[in-house]
């Protein structure tokens, strides 16, 4: 494979219009190969191979410098947010996938005590406020630091976008123009927001609400199991589903608070 | 930057409170007073129900005509649960089939609703999904009507 890979660079770095390479090597992060380069103006970049040996110019991030910007002492590990040397902050070692982040496992059924642990010590870490008094070069870091992290956040908290970002991860999506040829499905979705239109009572609305959460965990379940299996294509069409059932829990919850009813 | 004077604070105010502006008028007209909202039955010989869903937003939209024996739309109705643009695009259509017959209601293009409505691009597919809709309303009425002629 590495053959390959070498086989393949010149192509590669034509296309990435970055000049003369200077030095380039392999490494392995959680059974990923990577390849990182060293350019002729001392950037580097690294970008992920995939198992079939081709190259994925999607994760080419010039960002992910291994060198400290302010010291340039070559980071020990390319997941520091401080300099071992010299305690500057570091740019994010990761802009794209939002497991890497914050360091856990890529999956759709995440531990989200896990998630929300890791949010917090790195949100504690990299807060603006903390750079108050420092440099403008660290505010600007922290500040896309801290950003990139809630954005983040917020995605891998909710079942359906995280779906989502597991599926742009593996460059998949679900297409705007995609039709919906399932008439009964769609005439259940019909029915139940109908349902929740003309209930009259805040018990029915609370009760109508109670029965979309547990579909939703129903879906979730199958998702994660296509997600294990690696059907894409069923995991889209669960993903599908969940948006509807998603509107619907948006439906039933506007009403709830524009009627003044909470739990 | 910071906020010196109030004035640039009120323009940012003014700024936050633009978003009712990205809808044209005539969508928050749409919106707020929806034509022909209700249903028709399903079961009629001369009713067509079309029923079609857009995935990427979760929107559902039902459209339904009733054909006079001339072969003229003289009733559509239409219940949409999504965003303002589905509601608008959809309320438009009902409003448009009325009064033409199967054919011409055919030729209503998303592109002339996007127009009337004046969608952003982002909004395009829900006026896709009223084309959809008349489509699948006109199809269910043709098929209930040939298997009507194949039963005489």
């Amino acid at each position: 494979m590495l053959k390959f890979c070498l086989k393949n660079m010149d192509i590669l770095f034509s296309q990435s219009a970055k000049g003369v390479i200077c030095q380039y090597q392999f490494y392995l992060e959680r059974r990923q190969l990577f390849l990182l380069t060293k350019h002729a103006n001392n950037s580097y970049s690294s970008l992920s191979v995939s198992t079939h040996g081709a190259f994925s110019l999607l994760r080419f991030s010039h960002a992910k410098m291994l060198k400290c910007w302010k010291c340039g002492v070559e980071k020990e590990a390319i997941k520091e947010v401080f300099c071992s040397k010299c305690n500057f902050i570091q740019e994010p070692h990761d802009t794209k996938n939002f497991f890497q982040l914050f360091d856990i496992k890529e999956s759709f059924d995440i531990d989200t005590k896990l998630l929300t642990n890791s949010y917090r010590r790195l949100q504690n870490i990299i807060h603006p406020d903390k750079f108050s008094n420092k440099s403008s070069e660290e505010k600007n870091i922290s500040q896309e630091y801290s950003s990139l992290i809630n954005r983040a956040y917020n995605t891998l908290q909710l079942p359906l976008n995280r779906a989502l970002h597991i599926l742009q991860l593996k460059g998949e999506k679900i297409d705007e123009d995609q039709k919906v040829v399932d008439t009964e499905f769609l005439m259940k979705i019909m029915e139940i927001n109908e349902e929740i239109e003309n209930a009259e009572n805040p018990e029915q609305l609370k009760m109508l609400n109670e029965q979309n959460k547990r579909v939703i965990s129903e879906i979730c379940k199958k998702i994660s199991i296509c997600f294990k299996n690696n059907d894409i294509e069923e995991a889209k069409r669960y993903i599908v589903q969940l948006k509807y059932y998603n509107s619907i829990s948006h439906h039933v919850n506007g009403i709830l608070r524009t009627r003044g009813i909470v739990d | 930057m910071a906020l010196s004077s109030p004035s640039k604070f009120m323009n940012i105010v003014q700024r936050l409170k633009l978003p009712a502006a990205f809808y044209h008028p005539k969508v928050i007209d749409h919106y707020e007073n929806p034509r022909n909202v209700g249903s028709l039955d399903k079961s009629d010989e001369n009713v067509g129900t079309g029923l079609v869903g857009a995935p990427a937003c979760g929107d559902v939209m039902k459209l339904q005509i009733k054909v006079d024996e001339n072969g003229k739309i003289v009733d559509a109705k239409f219940k949409t649960f999504g965003c303002g643009s589905a509601i608008a695009s959809s309320s438009l259509a009902t409003e448009w089939v009325k009064g033409k017959t199967v054919d011409e209601a055919l030729s209503i293009k998303n592109t002339d609703i996007a127009k009337e409505l004046s969608l952003p691009p982002v909004k395009l597919h829900c006026s896709m999904l009223a084309e959809d809709a008349i489509k699948a309303a006109l199809s269910d009425y043709r098929i209930k009507q040939k298997s009507r002629t194949k039963n005489e």
